[in-house]
C-alpha cells in the first residue's frame, strides 16, 4: 500500500514537473524550423527577426510575442485572366509566380497571412498582365513562326513589372513570374470550335468528291475497255464467219468445176425435190419418160 | 410527498423573515438570458464547426431556458398569492377538499399560493376520478378519437407550468431526433479558433459552476427550486466542459471521441426531456416547477459526477458501492494509471517507423540534424524536441495536367470525342485559331528530400505548374496538325527535359521519371468533325475500290462475250466448212458415176428422182398427142 502511494507521488510530481517545463517552455521558447523565421515584439514593438533555425527564447505573452513566418519558396497560380492584346484579340492567360517572404517585418505588417499575401499577387500579376500583354500581338504568344514568339521577353516584363512593387509594398519576394496556360474566352472558344468543324467539312466534302470522281473515272474506263472487247469480239466473229462462208464457197466451186452440167443437173433434182410437195398439181406430158411408154411406141 | 424538503416551512404565510417578493427574479431572468443566447452561439458555432456535440449542447442551453422560464413563472405566482392574501384563503380551502382528509396536512397544502382554480386543475388532473379508471380497465383499446379526446381534455386541464413542462420536453425530445439525424463532418479547425472556442466554453462552464454554488447557499423556502437549479447548473458545467474537450477533439480529428461524446451530451438531453414529460409525483402543488428531474438529481447532486451517480446508486440499490474492493481499486489505481498512460504517450514520441518507400529527416529543436533516416524503427529524443519528417522518396509520384476532377478508376479509354475528366483545358495553338486538348502526367522521385522539405512549401504545386507551363510552350508554335502528328517520343522527352531544368532552378529536388501524354487531339467537342474527316477518306478509298470491283467484273465479262461471239462463228465456219467438203466428196462421187455412163446415170437419177416425188402425189399425165394436135388444156384450180 505504501510502495504505491510512493508510486503514485512520484508520478505526480514528475508529471507536475513535465507540466510546468511544458508551460514555460511554451510560454518562453520559440523552436525555429529550418526554413522558417520568427519575428518577436515586445508589446508590439518589433524587437527583431531570425531565420536560424534551432531554439529561440522570448518573454511570456503579454510582453513578448513571437510571430513565425515560412520563409520557403511557394509557387501560386493566379486566377484566369482575360485580355486584350495589341493586335485587339482577347485570350485569357494563367500566370504561376514564384515568391517568398524577402522582408518579415514588412510582410508581417502589410500582409499578416499567406493567403493575404497571395490575394495581394494576384492582383498585381492581374494588373500587370493586363498592361503588359496590351503592347503585344497575339502572336508573341502563339506563333508557328518562332521569331514571333516572345514569351520569354513577356515573363520578364511581367517580373519587372511586379517584382519591385510586392517588396516594398507586401515583403514579398517575387522570383519568378511564368505564363502557365494560354486559352480563349468561351465565346470565342464556340466560335472557334465552329470554324474547326468547317474546315474538317471542307476536308470531308473534298474527300468525298475525290473518292466519287476516282470511282466514277474507274467505271467508265472500265465501260469503255469492256464495249471494245466486245466490239473487237464482235468483228473478229464476223471475220471467222466471212472467211468460213468463203472457204466453204470456194470448196464448193472447187467440187462443180469438175463438171458444171452435172453440178446444174443434180442441184436441179434436189431442189425438185424440195419444191414438190403434196399439193403441188403436176401434169405431165406422155411424151416425156417414163409415161413416153403409154404411147405405143416401138422400141428403136 | 413534499416535492422539496424545504416545503415544509410554510411559505404562503407571510412574515417578518420572508424574502422580499421577486428577490431570485432578477437572477433567474439573467440566467434565462444568459442560456438563450448561450443557445443561439452554440447553435451557430455547431454549424460553422459542423460539431454536432456543440448542438447537443445548444440543446442542452434551450431545455435549461424552458426550465427557467417555468421556475420564473412558478416564483411569480408565489409572490402574486402573497401580495393578496385573500385568493390565498380561497386557495387553502380549495386545497383542503382535494386533499384526502386522513392524509398529513402537507406544507405545501398550507402554502398553496396559486389560485384556487389552478388548483382544480391540477387535482383533476393528478386525482382522475375512479370511476373514469374504472371505464379505461374495462376498454383496454381506446379508440382514436377517444385518445385525441383525452389528449384534448389533459391539455385543456393542464396548468401553464405543466403546458411549459411538457412543451420544454417534447421540443427537446425533437430537437434530438433532428440532431441524430444530422450527418456531420467536421470542419479543419484552426489553432487560433480552437482556443478561443475551446476558453469560452471552460469559463461557460466555471459560471455555471458559479450558479451552482450561488444556488446551493439559497433556502428552499426562498426558493424551492434552489435545489433543483443547483443540480440542474453542475450538469450545465459538466456539458459545457464537454464541449470544450470535443472542440479539441476536433482540431485533433479524433472522429470516435467526437461521436462518443455527442452521444453522451444527447442521451444527457434525452433523459432530461423523458423526465420532464413523465407524471408528476408530487403533490398537487401549481406554485413549484418539478426541477430536480432524475437524471439531474443523479448527475448533479454533487460537484463530483462519480460521486453523484454512486450517491444515486447508493439510494436506489441500498448499496454503498464506495465500500466494494473492485471500486475501492479502480479509484485508487485510476491517477498513477492516468498518469502513466499520459507519462507513456509522451515517451512513445520517441520512437518512429520510416517506412520502405520513405526517409526520414530528424529535426532537433528545428534544425535537421543527422543523415537521412533508411526505412526502420529509429529512437530520438520525444516531442517536443526531436520531430521525424518521412518524405517517400522511393515511391513514383504522379500529376496530371490538362484537366482537373477526378478521372474514372481503372483503365482509361482514351478517346477524342470522350472527356477523360469533368472539366477539360483547351490550349491555343500557333496559329491563334485552332485549340487542342492534352492530357498528361508527370511521373517523379524525390531525390532530395531535404530540398523537397525545405526549399518549398507546395513542391507538388509547384511541378503541377510547371507542366502546364511545358505542355503550353511545346503548343504555342505548332498547329494542329503538326502536333497531331508530332512524334510524341520526341515531344514527352523535350517536356520532361523541359519540367526537371524548371524544377531544378526551384530546387525542388526531384527528378522527373517521364512526361506521359495520355491523348494530344482536338477538343472533345470537334472531334467528330475530325473523325467525320478520317471517315470521308475512308469513304474515298472505298468508292474507289468499289468501282475497281466494277472494272475487274465488266472487263472479263467483255472478255469472256467476245471470245464467245469469235469462237461461235469459228464453230459455224468449221461446221460449214465441213458440210461443203463433204458435199464436195459427194458430188466428186457423183461425177465419178456419171462419168462412167452420163446417159444412164442421167436417165436413172431422172427417173429416181420422179419415183419419190410422184409416189404418193396425185399428178395428171396428158397425152403428148393432144398438144402436138393443138389441143388446148385448161387448168382451172
Amino acid at each position: 500500500m505504501g510502495g504505491s502511494m510512493n508510486l503514485q507521488r512520484w508520478l505526480r510530481a514528475v508529471m507536475g514537473t513535465l507540466a510546468l517545463l511544458a508551460i514555460v517552455f511554451s510560454a518562453t521558447g520559440i523552436v525555429v524550423r529550418e526554413g522558417t523565421a520568427v519575428l518577436v515584439t515586445r508589446f508590439g514593438h518589433p524587437l527583431r527577426a531570425t531565420t536560424s533555425p534551432g531554439l529561440h527564447w522570448k518573454l511570456p505573452w503579454p510582453i513578448d510575442q513571437a510571430v513565425l513566418l515560412d520563409m520557403r519558396r511557394r509557387v501560386y497560380e493566379t486566377g484566369q485572366t482575360e485580355m486584350l492584346t495589341r493586335d485587339k484579340k482577347n485570350v485569357i492567360a494563367r500566370t504561376f509566380v514564384v515568391w517568398r517572404i524577402g522582408d518579415p517585418l514588412t510582410f508581417t505588417q502589410a500582409v499578416g497571412a499567406q493567403s493575404a499575401a497571395e490575394g495581394k499577387l494576384d492582383g498585381l500579376l492581374t494588373n500587370a498582365a493586363i498592361g503588359t500583354l496590351g503592347g503585344h500581338d497575339l502572336s508573341a504568344l502563339v506563333s508557328t513562326n518562332p521569331e514571333d514568339l516572345q514569351v520569354d521577353q513577356i515573363e520578364s516584363e511581367l517580373l519587372a513589372s511586379t517584382a519591385p512593387m510586392a517588396l516594398k509594398n507586401y515583403g514579398v519576394t517575387v522570383e519568378q513570374v511564368r505564363v502557365e496556360r494560354l486559352a480563349l474566352p468561351e465565346d470565342n472558344v464556340t466560335a472557334v470550335f465552329e470554324q474547326m468543324r468547317a474546315e474538317r467539312r471542307q476536308f470531308a466534302a473534298k474527300f468525298q468528291a475525290e473518292g466519287d470522281l476516282a470511282a466514277s473515272r474507274i467505271r467508265s474506263e472500265a465501260e469503255l475497255a469492256a464495249a471494245r472487247i466486245r466490239a473487237k469480239g464482235a468483228e473478229e466473229q464476223a471475220r471467222i464467219r466471212g472467211e468460213g462462208a468463203a472457204q466453204v464457197a470456194k470448196t464448193y466451186a472447187d467440187a462443180h468445176r469438175l463438171d458444171p452440167e452435172l453440178y446444174r443437173f443434180t442441184r436441179s433434182l434436189e431442189s425438185l425435190d424440195k419444191l414438190v410437195t403434196g399439193n403441188t398439181a403436176l401434169i405431165l406430158r406422155t411424151d416425156a419418160e417414163p409415161f413416153s411408154l403409154l404411147q405405143n411406141k416401138e422400141r428403136r | 410527498m413534499p416535492f422539496h424538503d424545504a416545503a415544509a416551512t410554510p411559505v404562503g404565510e407571510p412574515n417578518d423573515e420572508q424574502p422580499p417578493a421577486g428577490r431570485y427574479r432578477g437572477v433567474i431572468g439573467a440566467l434565462l438570458a444568459a442560456a438563450t443566447l448561450g443557445a443561439l452561439g452554440t447553435v451557430v458555432g455547431g454549424r460553422a464547426f459542423s460539431n454536432t456535440v456543440l448542438l447537443d449542447v445548444a440543446l442542452s442551453f434551450t431545455i435549461a431556458a424552458g426550465i427557467l422560464v417555468g421556475v420564473l413563472i412558478a416564483d411569480m405566482r408565489r409572490h402574486r398569492s402573497i401580495e393578496v392574501p385573500e385568493i390565498a384563503q380561497k386557495q387553502e380551502t380549495a386545497a383542503a377538499t382535494l386533499t384526502d382528509g386522513a392524509s398529513e396536512p402537507t406544507a405545501s397544502t398550507e402554502s398553496a399560493a396559486a389560485p384556487a382554480d389552478e388548483h382544480a386543475k391540477v387535482a383533476t388532473e393528478l386525482f382522475p376520478d375512479a370511476g373514469s379508471k374504472a371505464t379505461r380497465r374495462t376498454n383496454w383499446i381506446p379508440s382514436l378519437s377517444e385518445t385525441a379526446a383525452s389528449i384534448e381534455r389533459r391539455i385543456a386541464k393542464m396548468d401553464t407550468l405543466d403546458r411549459i413542462r411538457a412543451a420544454t420536453g417534447i421540443a427537446g425530445l425533437v430537437a434530438a431526433a433532428v440532431i441524430l439525424g444530422i450527418e456531420s463532418f467536421p470542419a479543419a479547425l484552426g489553432l487560433s479558433a480552437t482556443i478561443a472556442s475551446a476558453v469560452a466554453y471552460i469559463a461557460a462552464a466555471v459560471l455555471a459552476a458559479g450558479v451552482a454554488r450561488y444556488f446551493r447557499d439559497v433556502k428552499s423556502d426562498e426558493l424551492p427550486e434552489a435545489a433543483g437549479l443547483t443540480q440542474a447548473a453542475r450538469v450545465l458545467a459538466w456539458i459545457l466542459l464537454i464541449a470544450a474537450v470535443a472542440i479539441a477533439a476536433q482540431w485533433a480529428n479524433l472522429s470516435s471521441i467526437l461521436t462518443a461524446l455527442h452521444l453522451v451530451v444527447l442521451g444527457i438531453d434525452v433523459a432530461v426531456c423523458l423526465a420532464l414529460l413523465a407524471p408528476k409525483t408530487t403533490t398537487p402543488d401549481g406554485v413549484h416547477f418539478p426541477v430536480a428531474l432524475g437524471p439531474l438529481t443523479m448527475l448533479g447532486a454533487r460537484a463530483n459526477v462519480l460521486a453523484g451517480i454512486l450517491d444515486a446508486a447508493e439510494r436506489q440499490l441500498g448499496i454503498d458501492l464506495r465500500s466494494t474492493w473492485a471500486i475501492t481499486v479502480v479509484r485508487r489505481s485510476l491517477e498513477p494509471l492516468a498518469l502513466s498512460l499520459v507519462l507513456v504517450g509522451w515517451l512513445s514520441t520517441s520512437f518512429t517507423v520510416v517506412g520502405l518507400d520513405e526517409q526520414g529527416i530528424t529535426e532537433r529543436l528545428g534544425v535537421p540534424v543527422g543523415g537521412d533516416l533508411p526505412p526502420g524503427l529509429h529512437l530520438h529524443w520525444p516531442f517536443p524536441i526531436d520531430r521525424v519528417y518521412r518524405i517517400p522518396v522511393q515511391r513514383a509520384q504522379s500529376i496530371t495536367v490538362g484537366h482537373e476532377g477526378e478521372e474514372a478508376p481503372g483503365p482509361e479509354n482514351v478517346l477524342w470525342s470522350v472527356k477523360h475528366a469533368e472539366n477539360e483545358f483547351t490550349l491555343v495553338l500557333g496559329n491563334g485559331r485552332d485549340l487542342i486538348t492534352v492530357d498528361a502526367a508527370v511521373h517523379f522521385r524525390v531525390t532530395n528530400p531535404r530540398a523537397w522539405q525545405y526549399r518549398s512549401q507546395n513542391p507538388t504545386d509547384a511541378l503541377k505548374a510547371l507542366a502546364y507551363r511545358a505542355v503550353m510552350r511545346n503548343t504555342v508554335n505548332r498547329t494542329l496538325t503538326e502536333a497531331l502528328s508530332e512524334n510524341v517520343t520526341v515531344l514527352t522527352q523535350r517536356m520532361r527535359e523541359m519540367v526537371q531544368r524548371d524544377a531544378d532552378s526551384l530546387g525542388l529536388g526531384v527528378s522527373i521519371i517521364g512526361f506521359t501524354v495520355g491523348g494530344m487531339h482536338p477538343p472533345v467537342a470537334v472531334a467528330p468533325a475530325y473523325e467525320g474527316v478520317v471517315s470521308a477518306e475512308i469513304r474515298k478509298a472505298t468508292a474507289v475500290v468499289d468501282a475497281q470491283v466494277f472494272r475487274n467484273q465488266a472487263l472479263p465479262g467483255a472478255e469472256a462475250a467476245a471470245v464467245v461471239a469469235t469462237n461461235g462463228a469459228r464453230a459455224e465456219a468449221a461446221e460449214a466448212l465441213g458440210r461443203a467438203a463433204g458435199e464436195a466428196w459427194s458430188f466428186r462421187a457423183l461425177e465419178s458415176q456419171y462419168r462412167a455412163s452420163p446417159a444412164d446415170y442421167l436417165f436413172r437419177r431422172r427417173l429416181e428422182t420422179m419415183e419419190k416425188g410422184l409416189a404418193n402425189r396425185p399428178f395428171t399425165v396428158v397425152d403428148a398427142r393432144f398438144l402436138r394436135d393443138g389441143g388446148e388444156l385448161w387448168v382451172v384450180p
